[in-house]
């Protein structure tokens, strides 16, 4: 009796599993040969349920606009977790498109999966115009070192100071002339010294903000032109008198921030620890990116005007004009489907359009990323009624050169993780000997360089 | 006579072959999913991978002597070593507690069973979430309770400890079950008669109920073992193994190189490191099996 | 005068207190996520918080059941969860019997093998594993998310050590009455073992339930994916409302929860049944 159970019971698995394979089977295959239907275009994401409803959003707009293409959007966890999927996946299973930040563009450049939109540019008859409209620092950010374009802003984030408009002017600061880490540090004595809130600044902790303050100043911390004039071979943290001079004032000036106590603790999370502390007046001032103004206004909600200014540069010397660009982008996936890429790319173009991009920067809080898109009327509805302050950050854009942009580097990754080592060494200990703090960062980017370099040549 | 003289033959034939049908399937499945990526682990740390974690040259050993001449890699294993220690040790002593509490069954015992078992059921992420919520900084549950203003998770001295107490606390519920089981089945009449000759609580726990329940505390000490050198969730869910790298461990090193940086062979590297760590462990304890252990 | 009776009621009564106060303390955590999920996000930004609300509301709960399709993610951790465990039991089951009841050349190396896929980091292997299910051509199937998880160390162990306090007679007087090695094992040895295998089910549940980067990796569709991809979904950083966050947790633990709560009721059925005697 009991044999005969188990064997049933072998049986219904066997069964089942074969049954379960089939049905997902059918669901799973959607190759789109049939012309008359129109071709399925996926676009792989690491977004949160939010910003891809406004994602959503534009796709559906573009599936009604056009009968060719449908886009539909699927979310791949985080982005590490994302590239990592991509990075083993056969090219039949690859998407048409994917969400990458801007300091990858040199891994995708140099990578099979990546389709580079520059062939597909130099083949539109119909030409690309809000391309030729994208604001020069943000462009220069998806070109590879030959000037390419290997993908287009989604997203077109980018460091900066929140501020609490009163608590700065009862301090008596003006926000614009918090330029450097060392403007940063006096701002935040004068406002816990004063007795104005409990801390100065709060962190957004991420290894970003290190090459955005290096860039700002102008400083290549790489050699070959950091990379924009040929590959990366050197990190040039402890050999180069100045970067090492801008890394030693801005550690420096981390360091005694956080050993006088004028910073919420480096680390915490911005969602649940810094944006409700800023909101409610404890800390004077964020350093995030622009892509929060939405959920900082929220969490605000009217107490209090919020300002905010260009990412402070690692010290006061440079020429201070460089815009290290933040944000994600889009980029066609190398899927070996010739009809889904093209669809990824018309898909591209029409979330740069006005409308679209308009839609998505003011719902998110991302900057617009061209011309068009920042004339349309809800943007400016956007910067004249929602958030004012946005335009200082569209002033400085304006003086703006390429004299510095976040390093061509593909192993960006490591490398942000061996910054925001360095940031964390220092803030989390008084004594630590900032020196160190460069020089261990300077050989695990170096390794890194060295292992990319023999691995891929 | 010849037909007599046959069957037993077949029979002995298939008798010697069913042991090995038996463990077939599940051999079969270790090969595909376990043992063969493991062999490409090894023969990919004597190697250099690209971002696909594709072989594209061979090194021979330079990749472990890169990874075990470095401080920061022997930092590591210090702290993988002291987290293991203390989510075992912990684990056990609490599931054991447990176990010897709720072994009795009295009316509405299951009410506080059920309770020591829960937290087994709670997947890391969900249970994350909760943690992140009561240590956190600005109007966290901790803080809220002793008056405090510290930031449990982005402070050196407190992270670790943070992370280990919500490891414990998921680690728990399975050992506990598995000793309530162990310590459940000891059987009733030998602490009956150790009652009558006046065996106290303590001396019954010592002489009886460990010794007769020792599989099963060798079963969980060994899954233990195992799984404290393996928590993973709990590092990159609350910590990403800061601040300052204060509470990464191997296995979360192994994550960061494999799947954030695609430094594959790195993470080979350190793989096997951390198996043949693991392996030590669970040698030293098999040694003192034979001692320890009562099989009935 | 308290009678001696009494007196051990008392005596009872009070462990029994302690012990439920024990277990009250230590499933806080539990307590806090859910007081904390029906709470407005205001209520949670006050000092000092409140563990009940005057107002409770539910708010929570109806945005993150509009965001995610919860439900169909629970049933597809709940078929991964089934077939895998069932699968896990059978397997274990047969292989734990081979290398208690028989001796045969390789017994010990193979059984190392076993012990030995115990110690094996996942986080490697999982990205050769993903190429090697994509090659089989079972990207977005149930089978994809089940295979990896049909068999473990773990279960084939804990199966072995169980069958090892299984008293040596029990076999030679089945073998006596003409019970063959497959009769013993599934008429006797599988029906004695029913709290062991219960409370591996359990365990296994728990760990194939918590899975999160495998099902990521190998599904791609919405119809696929099971319920930790989409409390991740939640949580991945631009969820304003820590109240969310919360409830979405708790609707992810309700679910295990009873089924823990049913598969430990079963486990104690099973134990008094199956009661092994020395």
């Amino acid at each position: 009796m009991k044999k005969i159970l188990a064997l049933a019971l072998a049986l219904v698995l066997a069964l089942g599993l074969t049954a379960c394979g089939k049905s997902a089977d059918k669901t799973g295959g959607d190759t789109n040969t049939d012309s008359t239907e129109p071709v399925n275009v996926v676009l792989w994401t690491y977004y949160g349920d939010t910003n891809i409803g406004y994602l959503q959003k534009i796709a559906d707009d573009f599936n009604a606009s056009q009968s060719k293409y449908t886009v539909s959007i699927e979310f791949q966890g985080t982005q590490a977790e994302m590239n990592a999927k991509i990075q083993s996946t056969a090219a039949s299973e690859l998407p048409a498109m994917f969400n990458g930040a801007v300091e990858n563009v040199a891994m995708y450049a140099n990578a099979d999966y990546c389709a580079p939109l520059q062939s597909y540019i130099d083949a539109d008859k119909d030409g690309w115009a809000q391309l030729d409209g994208t604001w020069d620092s943000i462009r220069a950010a998806y070109c590879d070192n030959k000037g390419n374009q290997v993908g287009y802003p989604c997203g077109y984030s980018y460091g900066g100071i929140f501020y609490n408009e009163d608590l700065l002017t009862k301090a008596g600061i003006n926000a614009a002339d918090i330029q450097s880490f060392d403007d940063l540090y006096a701002a935040c004595e004068k406002l816990v010294g004063g007795g104005y809130c409990t801390y100065g600044v709060g962190f957004h902790p991420d290894g970003f903000y290190f090459n955005a303050a290096l860039g700002r100043e102008g400083i290549q911390a790489y050699d070959n032109g950091n990379g924009y004039t040929g590959d990366i071979t050197k990190c040039l943290y402890v050999d180069d008198k100045t970067v090492n001079n801008a890394l030693t004032t801005m550690l420096t000036d981390y360091q005694k921030l956080y050993a006088n106590n004028l910073a919420i603790a480096f680390g915490s999370d911005y969602q649940g620890e810094i944006i409700p502390q800023f909101a409610s007046g404890d800390c004077a001032l964020f350093l995030g990116v622009v892509s929060m103004t939405t959920k900082i206004l929220k969490s605000v909600d009217g107490a209090f005007k919020v300002g905010i200014v260009p990412m402070v540069s690692a010290t006061e010397n440079g020429k201070r004009t460089g815009e290290p660009a933040g944000g994600t982008g889009t980029y066609i996936c190398n899927n070996g489907n010739e009809a889904q890429m093209q669809g990824a790319y018309e898909f591209i173009k029409w979330m740069s359009t006005g409308d679209q991009a308009a839609f998505f920067s003011t719902s998110t809080g991302y900057l617009a990323p061209n011309k068009e898109a920042y004339d349309s009327t809800s943007y400016q509805k956007y910067v004249s009624d929602t958030f004012p302050a946005i335009s200082t950050v569209y002033d400085s854009l304006a003086k703006s050169d390429d004299s510095a942009n976040n390093p061509y580097i593909p192993i960006s990754n490591e490398m942000k993780a061996a910054n925001l080592l360095a940031i964390q060494t220092v803030t989390g200990d008084p004594t630590a000997n900032v020196q160190d703090a460069i020089k261990t960062a300077c050989e695990s980017i170096q390794e890194a360089i060295d292992l990319y370099n023999a691995a891929n040549k | 006579m010849s037909r007599q003289k046959e069957l037993p033959l077949t029979k002995r034939k298939r008798a010697r072959a069913l042991p090995y049908l038996l463990i077939a399937p599940a051999m079969a499945l270790f090969v595909m999913f376990t043992f063969y990526p493991f062999i490409r682990t090894i023969l990919l740390s004597f190697a250099l991978t690209n971002k696909s974690g594709n072989f594209t040259k061979w090194v021979g050993v330079d990749n472990w002597v890169r990874i075990l001449t470095k401080n920061s890699f022997w930092s590591v294993v210090g702290i993988t070593l002291k987290m293991a220690a203390v989510n075992l040790i912990c684990t056990m002593l609490v599931a054991m507690v447990f176990a010897l509490l709720a072994t009795k069954k009295v009316k509405f015992s299951k009410a506080y069973q059920t309770m020591y078992a829960l937290p087994m059921a709670i997947a890391s992420s969900p249970a994350a979430a909760i943690f992140l919520f009561i240590y956190r900084q600005k109007n966290g549950l901790l803080n809220n309770i002793l008056g405090t203003n510290i930031s449990w998770l982005t402070e050196k001295p407190t992270a670790i400890w943070a992370v280990c107490a919500m490891t414990i606390w998921m680690h728990i519920g399975v050992s506990f079950i598995f000793l309530l089981v162990g310590f459940r089945n000891v059987p009733e009449d030998l602490l009956e008669s150790a009652w009558l000759d006046g065996a106290g609580p303590m001396q019954r726990i010592r002489h009886i109920i460990l010794p007769m329940a020792s599989p099963q505390i060798f079963f969980v000490v060994f899954m233990n073992i195992a799984s404290s050198f393996k928590t993973f969730a709990q590092i990159k869910l609350l910590t990403q193994g800061g601040p300052a790298n204060s509470t990464k461990t191997l296995i979360y090193y192994i994550y960061e190189n494999a799947i954030i940086n695609g430094r594959f062979e790195t993470a080979c590297v350190q793989a096997i490191f951390l198996f043949l760590l693991i392996f030590l462990f669970t040698r030293i304890q098999f040694a003192l099996e034979n001692k320890v252990v009562h099989y009935q | 005068m308290m009678t001696a009776r009494q007196k051990k009621k008392v005596k009872s009564g009070t462990s029994f207190a302690v012990k439920v106060i024990l277990g009250i303390i230590f499933i806080s955590p539990l307590i806090v996520g859910l007081a904390f999920s029906v709470q407005s996000e205001a209520a949670l930004v006050t000092y000092p918080l409140k563990l009940i609300t005057e107002n409770p509301t539910i708010q929570n709960y109806l945005e993150i059941f509009a965001k995610v399709p919860l439900l169909a993610y629970l049933k597809n951790s709940v078929i991964v969860c089934f077939f895998a465990i069932l699968g896990q039991i059978v397997f274990s089951s047969l292989a734990a019997y081979a290398f208690v009841y028989f001796e045969f050349p390789f017994k010990r190396q193979l059984f190392s093998l076993v012990l030995i896929t115990m110690m094996i980091p996942g986080e490697v292997v999982v990205i050769t594993n993903y190429v090697t299910i994509q090659n089989m051509g079972l990207i977005n199937s149930y089978l994809a998310l089940i295979l990896p998880s049909l068999v473990s160390g773990t279960s084939i162990f804990l199966m072995r050590q169980y069958y090892l306090t299984l008293p040596r007679d029990f076999k030679e007087a089945a073998t006596q009455d003409g019970c063959g090695d497959m009769g013993y094992l599934f008429r006797i040895a599988t029906p004695l073992s029913i709290p062991t295998i219960s409370s591996l089910a359990v365990y296994l549940f728990v760990q194939i339930y918590n899975q999160f980067f495998w099902p990521l990796l190998v599904t791609n569709k919405d119809t696929m994916r099971t319920i930790q991809i989409g409390i991740s979904f939640l949580t991945t950083s631009d969820i304003i409302s820590y109240g969310q966050i919360l409830a979405g947790a708790v609707v992810a633990i309700v679910p295990s929860v009873i089924i823990y709560i049913f598969g430990q009721d079963y486990i104690i059925k099973g134990m008094t049944a199956g009661g092994v005697k020395g």
